[in-house]
């Protein structure tokens, strides 16, 4: 499609050099009030003698229309205080109301529809006077309606495209959402799966009583004490490789999850906000284009198909946003799980922790079982305090898989489970009836300009 | 700068009332068609950058919204060296559209004729 331009120089002007020097700062002529003066003191109007009443009535009609419109323009960008009427507008020029401020207003989005409904009923009128012209003076007045028809297809041109480029912005961040779905299941699934296997051959030992027995042996420097400590050393050394490389595995795994979990929130977070103006934009659109005054009495076949395919522009916003805001409010369960990942904080860690270190009170410093005797100064990773910060650890890594798998399998259960799927099929279907209107129009443009 | 109001009642001109219908009778479709267009034409794009003006102000008074500004101290805004961008496009959206108003209700684009930037913009 293409790129959205304002055509119109004064409005580029205005638009993309606000900190330039424009020919309106410091002019005297261009002073609000200066301005005001001159739209309220406009000369006495020449009555020009007609001979068509018709047309008079038509002239009446757009003089009404006009003033309607002046009127809505000065009441929605000024007020005065006390009053909301453009009559005081008016009265401010006159020295009885000279003490009282003129204040510049907030514009809503009613004041800027209700201002566009003015202008289109006056260039209604001003169609069906210039038709009665045209009637009058015997001449084919079709015309008219092609002027109506290109303006109508121009601006439905760039709104289309304008809507299409915002679609479009949104679909990027629907497709962030998704990774909450695709990715961080896995990924938790994945850690726990990986520790089980390991932790499971590591209690099962360490709960085993024959087991225990043997470690007696270890503390007499005996020949069958030596020969089961190299026994274990062995064990032990596997864990202590075992946890370390889950240790690094997991530590990666949890930063890709924390990345990812915080970007699906940003991007829920986001979508949420930009939902309601986007349905705004897109209810906007539909009225603008579906109920415009200009368009040809009866609706010629033409405006037909092109409406019925405007009140299409419609996404149900309603399901994914209520999605959205259960899955937004496990933003704070998220946070909760990073303190669960540091151990020292975690209660829910050492809730699991705690009693299988009891059971298994070996290796304390004044335990009888202390092996620190044994070891070489040198050689840490046999130390048995070594072993034993290395068994903790696999035990901590497994119990944080599982409160992460825990907790994203609450996220993903039926009520809770946030499924774009939907959303993005709607989206793609409205973008692509978007383009068709968006050709459709420069089409039939072309084929006016012809 | 304190006159006394007329009032807008009686003081619309526009371009249907320049419009001198016995006149175009004796004149062929060509020339009829020509002056219709010329003026509907001008009224139509008038009307439609009306709308739009409106439609971007709705964004850029939103930083009035906690407390409106009086309409002097504005201007007096445009004076200073660092302005907020918002309020200085507010003033000159605001100046454009009572510009474009002007000639709606006098027929009279002088100022709007003025407004034309300079080179420099673009």
């Amino acid at each position: 499609m293409e790129k959205i331009s304002i055509k119109d120089p004064v409005l580029l002007a205005l638009y993309n050099e606000p900190l330039g020097k424009f020919v309106t700062d410091n002019n005297p002529q261009y002073r609000f009030v200066s301005l005001l003066s001159e739209i309220l003191l406009a000369p006495e109007q020449e009555n020009v003698v007609e001979d068509y009443a018709g047309f008079y009535h038509y002239k009446q009609q757009f003089d009404e229309s006009i003033r309607v419109l002046v009127r809505s323009i000065l009441c929605t960008l000024f007020y005065i205080a006390g009053s909301d009427n453009d009559k005081d507008i008016m009265r401010f020029f006159d020295e009885s109301n000279e003490d009282k401020k003129m204040v510049l207003k907030r514009i809503i989005r009613d004041d800027a529809n209700y201002i566009n409904s003015k202008v289109d009923h006056s260039l209604r009128i001003l169609k069906d006077a210039s038709n009665y012209i045209l009637t009058e003076t015997k001449k084919d007045p079709s015309f008219i309606q092609k002027l109506l028809n290109k303006s109508y297809l121009e601006n439905l041109l760039s709104d289309t495209a304008l809507l299409h480029t915002r679609l479009k912005t949104m679909q990027s961040f629907v497709k962030r959402m998704r990774v909450i779905k695709d990715k961080l299941i896995g990924i938790s699934y994945r850690v726990l799966d990986n520790t089980s296997e390991g932790i499971d051959e590591l209690n099962k030992m360490m709960n085993s009583s024959a087991y225990q027995q043997l470690l007696l042996l270890v503390r007499d420097a005996n020949s069958e004490g030596d020969q089961f400590f190299k026994h274990f050393q062995q064990v032990f050394g596997f864990f202590a490789d075992y946890a370390n490389s889950k240790k690094a595995a997991f530590a990666e795994a949890l930063d890709n999850l924390e990345k990812n979990m915080t970007n699906g929130f940003r991007a829920v977070e986001v979508y949420l906000k930009i939902v309601p103006k986007m349905a705004e934009k897109l209810e906007d659109y539909r009225k603008n284009y579906s109920h415009v005054t200009l368009i040809e009495e009866g609706m010629s076949e033409f405006y037909k198909g092109l409406i019925h395919r405007i009140s299409q522009i419609y996404v149900d916003f309603f399901p994914s946003q209520e999605r959205g805001k259960i899955v937004y409010k496990h933003e704070k369960e998220l946070d909760e799980l990073l303190l669960i990942y540091k151990p020292m904080y975690g209660d829910r860690i050492r809730g699991i922790t705690d009693p299988i270190i009891d059971n298994n009170n070996l290796f304390q410093g004044n335990s009888e079982y202390n092996l620190t005797r044994y070891i070489a100064k040198d050689d840490k990773k046999r130390d048995p305090d070594a072993i034993y910060h290395y068994y903790k650890e696999i035990l901590m890594i497994r119990s944080c898989a599982k409160a992460l798998a825990d907790f994203y399998g609450s996220l993903l259960d039926d009520n809770t489970s946030f499924d774009v799927t939907g959303l993005e099929d709607e989206i793609r279907a409205v973008m692509k009836r978007l383009k068709a209107i968006y050709n459709y129009s420069r089409n039939k443009i072309a084929e006016l300009n012809d | 700068m304190h006159k006394k109001a007329t009032g807008s009642k009686d003081n619309v001109v526009h371009v249907i009332n320049s419009i001198n219908i016995s006149s175009l009778g004796t004149k062929d479709l060509a020339e009829v068609e020509a002056i219709i267009k010329e003026k509907v034409n001008a009224s139509i794009k008038l009307y439609e950058q009306l709308k739009v003006l409106i439609t971007m102000l709705v964004k850029y008074t939103q930083s009035f919204a906690s407390r409106p500004q009086s309409v002097d101290s504005l201007e007096r805004i445009t004076r200073r060296r660092s302005v907020n961008p918002d309020v200085l496009r507010t003033i000159r959206l605001v100046q454009y559209i009572l510009a474009i108003t002007i000639y709606l209700v006098k027929g009279d684009d002088r100022l709007l004729k003025e407004m034309k930037p300079a080179e420099v913009f673009f």
